[in-house]
């Protein structure tokens, strides 16, 4: 369609939105909708505290206690949360984690 | 990750830079809005929300950006024909043109008022250049640093300041002598603390497959069984790591720094 062909041209105004109670729920709970998103998990042995001189003060072959103990189960994180826990597992070439534990909340 | 919000400068710095905007924009004002207009004043905001922007000044000396939104610069040039007859309602795209002129020469008064003695190469800046004509520059990005203002009460506009400009646009001296970044006082920071992960590895997955995980399930990590661990800090590697044990517990020994 060309230029000339289009009669009336209009800026389109929007109009203020007002501001309501809320109404109905939009949307239900529903795991459908949502499983397709991806999510990135994060697999941590451990975690260790250092103030910030320490860890500017950081060098090579420096050996850092892990909070984790002896315990021999990898958090699986979610967002910094854990969502589950496991055992560290070579899964093929790569590092996996076998699930022992997934966490309610 | 979490966005930081734009910078907010603190009362002093807003102050400064106020005070050195101010006859620019009383005489911005005197050339284009009617004697009863408001004083106008640039007043902190969060969120620089515009559709269009308008670029001046030159990226590594200070750059200033004002920003509209759709219908803002026919409202600004309505401010500017607002008479007895208020023709901008029966032609919008005239209104249009005239605020973005007012734009255009507000740019160059405040770019001039806030680069005089710091930042010299930009009194000799180029024409203010609308934004679809040019690159957005970086520093509009929330988080990037930039220092967004609203011309208060008067103006439908945002006024955008690059972190050079600020910085040249404050004093070095004067109020600001006694004023030390608090990183450049390492010390003040020496003590806090800081968690570190040792990470294994990363996998994604989608929600449902999550929602399905059970014992025994593997996860298979983008980590290679050959390849050392990473110390993060937040989702930011900092070291790769070996995994061992040092005094009956796990420890991590520092391999090489990350070079991400």
């Amino acid at each position: 369609m060309s230029a000339e062909s289009i009669k009336a041209v209009h800026e389109i105004r929007l109009t203020e939105l007002g501001q309501s109670d809320p109404g109905k729920r939009v949307l239900e709970a529903n795991l459908d909708l949502i499983r397709d998103v991806r999510v990135r998990l994060t697999a941590s042995v451990g975690r260790c505290e250092l103030t910030v001189k320490e860890l500017f003060d950081l060098k090579e072959n420096a050996v850092l206690e892990l909070d984790s103990g002896t315990r021999d189960t990898v958090d699986v994180l979610l967002d910094g949360r854990v969502v589950a826990r496991g055992t560290l597992v070579a899964a093929g070439d790569s590092f996996g984690v076998q699930i022992s534990e997934v966490l309610a909340r | 990750m979490s966005l930081r919000p734009f910078v907010l400068l603190g009362e002093s710095d807003r102050g400064f830079i106020r005070e050195r905007v101010a006859a620019a924009l009383a005489a911005w004002r005197g050339d284009w809005l009617a004697e009863e207009a408001p004083e106008p004043l640039l007043s902190p905001r969060a969120e620089p929300r515009a559709r269009r922007w308008l670029v001046a000044g030159n990226a590594s000396a200070g750059q200033l950006a004002l920003g509209c939104r759709d219908g803002w610069l026919q409202r600004l040039g309505a401010l500017a024909a607002a008479g007895p007859e208020p023709a901008p309602e029966r032609s919008p795209a005239l209104a249009a043109k005239l605020g973005e002129a007012m734009l255009e020469a507000l740019a160059l008064q405040l770019l001039g008022a806030l680069s005089t003695a710091a930042a010299p190469p930009l009194m000799a800046a180029p024409s203010p250049i609308w934004e679809h004509e040019c690159e957005a520059p970086d520093w509009l990005e929330r988080g990037a640093g930039g220092v967004i203002h609203d011309l208060w009460p008067l103006l439908p506009a945002i006024v955008a300041l690059s972190p050079p400009l600020v910085a040249a646009a404050l004093p070095a001296a004067g109020p600001r002598a006694g004023r030390q970044p608090l990183a450049q006082r390492l010390g003040a920071l020496q003590g806090a603390p800081v968690r570190l992960d040792a990470v294994v590895g990363c996998a994604e997955i989608e929600l449902g497959e999550l929602a399905r995980l059970a014992a025994g399930d593997v996860i298979v990590l983008d980590r290679r069984l050959d390849e050392p661990l990473a110390l993060q800090l937040g989702a930011q590697p900092v070291a790769r790591i070996h995994l061992g044990t040092a005094a009956g517990g796990k420890a991590v020994q520092v391999v090489a720094r990350d070079h991400n």
